[in-house]
Formats: structure tokens, C-alpha cells, sequence
């Protein structure tokens, strides 16, 4: 038993932490230190310099364009992105369509659109939840009907995130409305959000930023030819896409992040704190970064699991507790900062002396999106506990 | 990196568990002996003082197996406490570690004092005289005391730390016996103007403040790891029985409410079952800054983990889980003193 990584894996790390350091624009470096929102170019161009070096797809394997790397190996990288203050790959291109094309795409898909998918000349958007349809997404009522070589569809997808810079979007629709089960009669469509009868609408979250959106469909046509995979298998695919974004998400460096910011506001007089509230925040700082230590060797033991190829549902435990801590961190900070975290910078205005209550206020749905907390306590109870 | 046992490792957990439940159905055994025959007394010590050699993980794996099992045993106070201490002396006794790697010489750890912080001086006095040491003092829950145990002893000395050895049947030496709620034998201890020669002594000054720090760090470790085994007993108890009761005519696993209960004592565990593994990897690290820092995030979140298992447990089994004759409530006695020694450190 041993925690230490292998020389090779540490000379990798000092590898990728050079890049970053040499390669980050300071701007962006200093945006994603101080929790702000970032500029579609500020993300389009950091995927493209990983993406000169074919970093930019950590989890595709070698033959499909990715740099083949180990489970340990893509941990390694994550974590020295999120200690460079790097911005990740588009989850949505990255670690949600790309593999699914891979796995399940055609040769003319995979052709026309993972090396797009992986420089960002597309950006793609998840159409997955829908009003009547969020964590019992089965129930979903978009309609796709065959119309000669192209689908007509129908229907309202809900919290699309960056549809508004997106250029496609993977969606889930209804192709057989009679199929004896709700996720029998599913289809997975790539829909150019260019066609006609797509409306994308913005909707300004608690945090005052426009992230998510709603995109209304209508009479719009989908050449079958955008199909992913065979006509009513669509859940098949999901499942594997959404196994994928559940993987590997505690984000431990991102909560180490805030941390640090608690850290530096605590040691600043502008916090105004007596030495007893100080006192008292450094040890939930200290209780919080325990947890962390604890989620992270949980973590390496998942991938290690995953390294000698077994899937572990105890991934659902890095979801829960990720979200857990990187929520607590944040309130934390809210805290600690204090009067010089009110202002608030909405929508187009010029930014806020701190990020903190914006931070709070984004992170409420981490434990929402993804498959909600309560969501993976159900996984966690049927597939591990076996309740 | 790598989180498997080897195949010495994973044959010791074999042995242990299997050890382990013997005991458990048999509670009048003698494990100490058989844990001596089997050589798991020897495990952490010098090959050249009759030791096998082994380190924390695997003292880990012991601890695990023990706490899985629900056995009160004196491992914890006598090797990885006080062997410990004889072990990482600057001069360890060899006959003494031979005699207690053997299981012939009993060892206990006594160190806690009423009224003083597991950290500060401790208020046991002993000072030097022409004939050698005496020792004044009272020590609280030494546990585990047996007729002719060895005590290793924390105690100033002219405002320093100073760590000996008195024999429990010295003169001048009186013990009152009673038991923890976790079951285990207790005694408060008072040394009354006992001599003791200059032999003893294990470390001074600053060598017996970073010695009682190293054994404090050991026993933490170790109480990591038998918390980690409570904790999966306690889970599939609780599983166990949220499959097989019924209420309102359905399994109580149908209850959303209680199968979320069960989730969260999962989270816990495992999040203790790694930081039960950090303490093994960092407990003998040279840097002592490494060490500190690892026990004291490994005492934070075991802590908190013991006490939302135990108390889950009891609730999901409703009524029995409150009963002294179910092991779900000797362990969540058990797991709350462990909680309670994690944040006293």
C-alpha cells in the first residue's frame, strides 16, 4: 500500500505544471483564482493550446485522438489545472459527447465531428432536462417523427448551459411514443442549433449570470444522418454519457481553490473579524480541508479500481461529498469575506469587488445538476448497498 | 500508488479476522495468548528484539479485523501505545519487547490525567533522589492493567517531560478498577512516593515530549483503524436489517428516508476508511510536520464519521439499537468513546 505517485507520474506532473505556468494567459489565470465568470474566448482559447499539445480530451484513448492516458494520469493533469488556475476542457465537448460518439458514433460522425469537438471549433450544448423531465429524465416528451431523411422535432429542453455561445446541441427525444417502457422509445440527436425553429432563450440564475438557457424546438429538421446509434436506443447512450460526467467529478481542486481564498481573507484586516469569529473559521477551514484530504484518497482509490477495470459505483460518493465541501467552502468564504462581499455584479455589469456571494450563490447547483445528491444516494443505495 | 494489500498482508487479515470471530463467539477465551501464538504481538517490533518487522498497515489491518469483530483487546494501550514508546526509545529495552512481542510481559499505556489537556505537562511529578526516581501522581482510564503489567508512564520533572517504566505491583503503587461504557477494563492509578530505578526512564526532555507525541500518534492510527471495522459492522448490521424487518406491511430498505440514512453512513465510512490508510502511510513518516498534520485531518474526520454511523445505526434499528444485548449498541458505545479520543487526540 502506498500513496506516492511513480517517478514517471511525477515527472508527468512537473510536465503539465510547466505548461500551465507557461502557457495560461495571466488574465485568464487571475479570473479563475478570484471564482469570476469566464469570456467564451478566454475557454475556446485555452482548449485550443491543450489541444496543440492533445491535451485538451484527457479521457479519449490514443486511436481516438486523445493522449491515451492512465486513470491516474488524468487525475494528475486535473489537479494541476485546477492548481494553475486553469479553466477545465469543455465538459460538454470533452467528457459528455465525445465519448459517446466514440463509442457509439458513425464513421462519418467521428469524421466530421471529433477533431472539431476536441479544438472547440464546435461547441456543443446538453439537451437533456426538460420542464416536465429533470432527474426522472426518461419522462421526457420532446417529439422526433420521421419525415423522409429527417426528423421533425418538437418539444422544450430546459437549462442548457452555454447554449447561448454553443453551435450544436446532443439532445434526447421521443422517436416511439407507444414503446412498453418510457426509455424504449428514446433517440439521441446532434441538432445544429443554426436550423430553423430553434429559439434559445437565457435564463439569469441566482448568482446574476446567464449561464443556462431553455431552447424551445420547433418543426425543426434533423437529417436522420444526425442520429447517434440506432433509432429508440438513445437511453443506452445517455446512460453511458452520464456515467461519464459522474466520474471523477469531486473537483477537489477547485474546493482546495476557495479554501485558499478563505485562507488569504482570513489573514487580511478587511474581513473585520474579532479574534474569536477568526478563530472559529479557521477551524471550519481546517474540518473542510480534512474532509478534502479524506475525499481525495478515496478518490485515487476509485481510480484505482477503475485502472485495474473495474467500474465503481462508489463514484456516486465523490459526486455527494465533492459537492458537499466545495458547497461548505463556499459559504465559508461568504462568510469570512463579509461587507466587501455584497456588492454584487449583475448581468453585463463590471465586476464585483469580490466573487464570493456569486461563487455561493453558482455552487447551490452543484448538488442539483450532474444526478442530484439524493439522486446518487439512490444510486449508492441499489448498486452498492444493495438495498 | 497502489491502495492492495500484499499477499503476507491480505493472509494476516485472513488470520486476524478469522481470530477475531473465534473470540468473538467465545468471549472467556484467552486471545492475548493466542494473538502471542500466532505472533501478532510481534508484529510492529525489530526483528532483533524478537519482532516480525511489520508496519502500520499492517498493524492497520489488525485493528480493522478487531473492530469488525466488535473484541475489546488490549492492542491498542499495550503495543501500539506502550510498544511504541519501548520501540522508538533511543535505547529500547530489548528484553522487555521481547517479552511483551511473546505476550509475557504486560504492557499498559498511562497517560491521561483528570483536569489536564492530552497535550499539556503532565501533572505526575518525578524527581531524582541518591537512592533513584520517585514518582508521584494519578493517572485516569489506564486500560487494560493485569497483574504484573509493565506501566509506561508520562510524568515532569523539573518542568520537563520525562517517559518511564514502573511495575504495576511496585510499592507505593494502588489501583482502582472499574470499566468504560465501550466495556473495556479500566484503572485510575496513583503512584504514592514510588521508587523506581534509573534504568526505567525511556526518554527526557525533549526526546520524552517527541516520544509521548509519536505514541499519541500510534494510538490514533490504530483507533482509525479499528473505528473503520465498527463502522462496517455497524453498516451491515444495519443493512441486514433494513432487508429483512418490516413495517407497514414492506422491507424498511423500501423507505427512501432510511435508504438516504444508509447512504450517508457509506459516505462516512469510506471517507474514513481512507484517512484510516493515511494515518498508516504517514504515522512513520521522518518529516514530523507530515505527521502532525496527517493525524491531526485523520482525527477530524474519523471523529465525525464514528458519530454518524453509531448514531444511524441506533435509529435505522429502531428500539433493539438501544439495547445493551445487541452488538449494534455495544458498538455504538464503542464508537462514540473512539469519536471522543479522536477529538482529545
Amino acid at each position: 500500500m502506498d500513496l506516492s505517485f511513480s517517478p514517471e507520474d511525477i515527472a508527468f506532473r512537473d510536465q503539465v505544471r510547466a505548461f500551465v505556468a507557461q502557457n495560461l494567459s495571466p488574465d485568464t489565470r487571475r479570473k479563475v483564482e478570484e471564482g469570476r465568470a469566464l469570456e467564451k474566448a478566454d475557454v475556446v482559447d485555452w482548449q485550443r493550446t491543450l489541444n496543440r499539445v492533445g491535451w485538451a480530451t484527457p479521457s479519449w484513448r490514443a486511436s481516438a485522438g486523445g493522449p491515451g492516458w492512465s486513470a491516474v494520469q488524468r487525475y494528475i493533469f486535473m489537479d494541476e489545472l485546477y492548481a494553475g488556475c486553469a479553466p477545465e476542457p469543455l465538459s460538454f465537448n470533452v467528457s459528455m459527447i465525445g465519448p459517446v460518439l466514440i463509442a457509439y458514433g458513425s464513421d462519418e460522425q467521428k469524421a466530421r465531428f471529433l477533431a472539431a469537438t476536441a479544438n472547440l471549433d464546435i461547441w456543443w450544448a446538453q439537451g437533456f432536462s426538460e420542464p416536465g423531465a429533470g432527474s426522472d429524465l426518461a419522462s421526457l416528451s420532446a417529439t422526433a417523427v420521421r419525415d423522409g431523411d429527417h426528423y421533425v422535432v418538437n418539444g422544450q429542453k430546459l437549462w442548457q448551459g452555454m447554449a447561448h455561445r454553443a453551435d450544436w446541441m446532443f439532445t434526447l427525444v421521443r422517436t416511439d411514443p407507444n414503446a412498453a417502457k418510457k426509455q424504449g422509445g428514446i433517440s439521441f440527436l446532434l441538432i445544429n442549433l443554426r436550423t430553423p425553429g430553434v429559439t434559445i432563450r437565457p435564463i439569469i440564475t441566482i448568482d446574476g449570470r446567464h449561464e443556462v438557457n431553455e431552447v424551445f424546438l420547433d418543426d425543426v429538421r434533423v437529417p436522420v444522418g444526425d442520429r447517434v446509434g440506432e433509432e429508440n436506443q438513445g437511453w443506452t447512450y445517455a446512460k453511458y454519457l452520464l456515467s461519464n460526467e459522474r466520474t471523477g467529478i469531486a473537483r477537489i481542486g477547485m474546493t482546495r481553490r476557495i479554501l485558499a481564498r478563505v485562507a488569504e481573507a482570513l489573514a487580511s484586516v478587511e474581513a473585520g473579524l474579532s479574534e474569536a469569529e477568526r478563530a472559529r473559521y479557521a477551524g471550519e477551514a481546517t474540518a473542510i480541508e480534512a474532509e478534502l484530504r479524506a475525499l481525495e484518497i478515496t478518490q485515487l482509490r476509485v481510480l484505482a479500481a477503475q485502472q485495474a477495470g473495474q467500474t465503481d459505483p462508489r463514484s456516486s460518493i465523490l459526486k455527494i461529498k465533492g459537492v458537499e465541501l466545495r458547497q461548505a467552502a463556499s459559504e465559508l468564504l461568504l462568510r469570512v469575506v463579509g461587507p466587501a462581499g455584497y456588492a454584487f455584479a449583475y448581468e453585463g455589469q463590471n465586476e464585483a469587488p469580490s466573487e464570493a456571494a456569486s461563487n455561493y450563490f453558482t455552487l447551490r447547483a452543484a448538488s442539483i445538476y450532474g444526478g442530484a445528491s439524493e439522486v446518487q444516494k439512490n444510486i449508492i443505495a441499489s448498486s452498492v448497498l444493495g438495498l | 500508488m497502489n491502495f492492495d494489500l500484499s499477499e503476507d498482508q491480505a493472509m494476516l487479515k485472513d488470520t486476524a479476522e478469522r481470530l477475531f470471530a473465534q473470540a468473538a463467539g467465545n468471549p472467556s477465551g484467552d486471545l492475548w495468548a493466542k494473538m502471542a501464538e500466532l505472533g501478532l504481538l510481534a508484529a510492529p517490533f525489530a526483528e532483533e528484539h524478537g519482532g516480525l518487522g511489520l508496519g502500520p498497515v499492517e498493524t492497520m489491518i489488525l485493528a480493522e479485523a478487531a473492530g469488525r469483530a466488535q473484541v475489546l483487546t488490549a492492542y491498542a494501550g499495550s503495543i501500539a501505545a506502550a510498544g511504541t514508546a519501548l520501540r522508538l526509545a533511543s535505547a529500547p529495552p530489548a528484553a522487555l519487547i521481547a517479552g511483551l512481542a511473546l505476550g509475557e510481559v504486560p504492557f499498559a499505556w498511562a497517560h491521561e490525567e483528570v483536569g489536564v489537556a492530552s497535550d499539556a505537562a503532565r501533572r505526575a511529578q518525578g524527581r531524582w533522589t541518591n537512592e533513584g526516581w520517585v514518582v508521584s501522581g494519578r493517572k485516569t482510564n489506564v486500560v487494560h492493567v493485569v497483574e504484573g503489567a509493565q506501566l509506561v508512564v508520562t510524568v515532569t520533572v523539573d518542568g520537563a517531560p520525562v517517559v518511564l517504566m514502573i511495575p504495576s505491583d511496585a510499592p507505593g503503587v494502588s489501583r482502582r478498577d472499574y470499566r468504560l461504557f465501550d466495556g473495556t477494563p479500566a484503572s485510575e492509578v496513583s503512584f504514592d512516593d514510588v521508587a523506581v530505578e534509573i534504568s526505567v526512564v525511556l526518554a527526557c526532555g525533549a526526546e520524552a515530549a517527541v516520544l509521548t507525541e509519536r505514541v499519541r500518534q500510534h494510538l490514533v492510527a490504530f483507533r482509525a483503524a479499528e473505528a473503520v471495522g465498527l463502522m462496517q459492522a455497524l453498516l451491515d448490521a444495519t443493512l441486514e436489517h433494513l432487508k429483512t424487518r418490516r413495517q407497514f406491511g414492506e422491507p424498511l430498505s423500501s423507505f427512501q428516508a432510511l435508504r438516504h440514512k444508509a447512504a450517508d453512513m457509506l459516505v462516512a465510512l469510506e471517507q474514513s476508511r481512507s484517512m484510516a490508510m493515511l494515518a498508516a502511510l504517514s504515522v512513520e513518516d521522518a518529516d514530523a510536520e507530515v505527521r502532525r498534520k496527517a493525524i491531526a485531518q485523520v482525527r477530524s474526520v474519523v471523529g465525525k464519521s464514528c458519530k454518524l454511523v453509531a448514531q444511524s445505526a441506533v435509529q435505522l434499528h429502531g428500539g433493539i439499537g438501544v439495547t445493551e444485548e445487541h452488538p449494534v449498541g455495544r458498538g455504538f458505545r464503542q464508537l462514540t468513546l473512539i469519536d471522543l479520543e479522536m477529538e482529545r487526540g
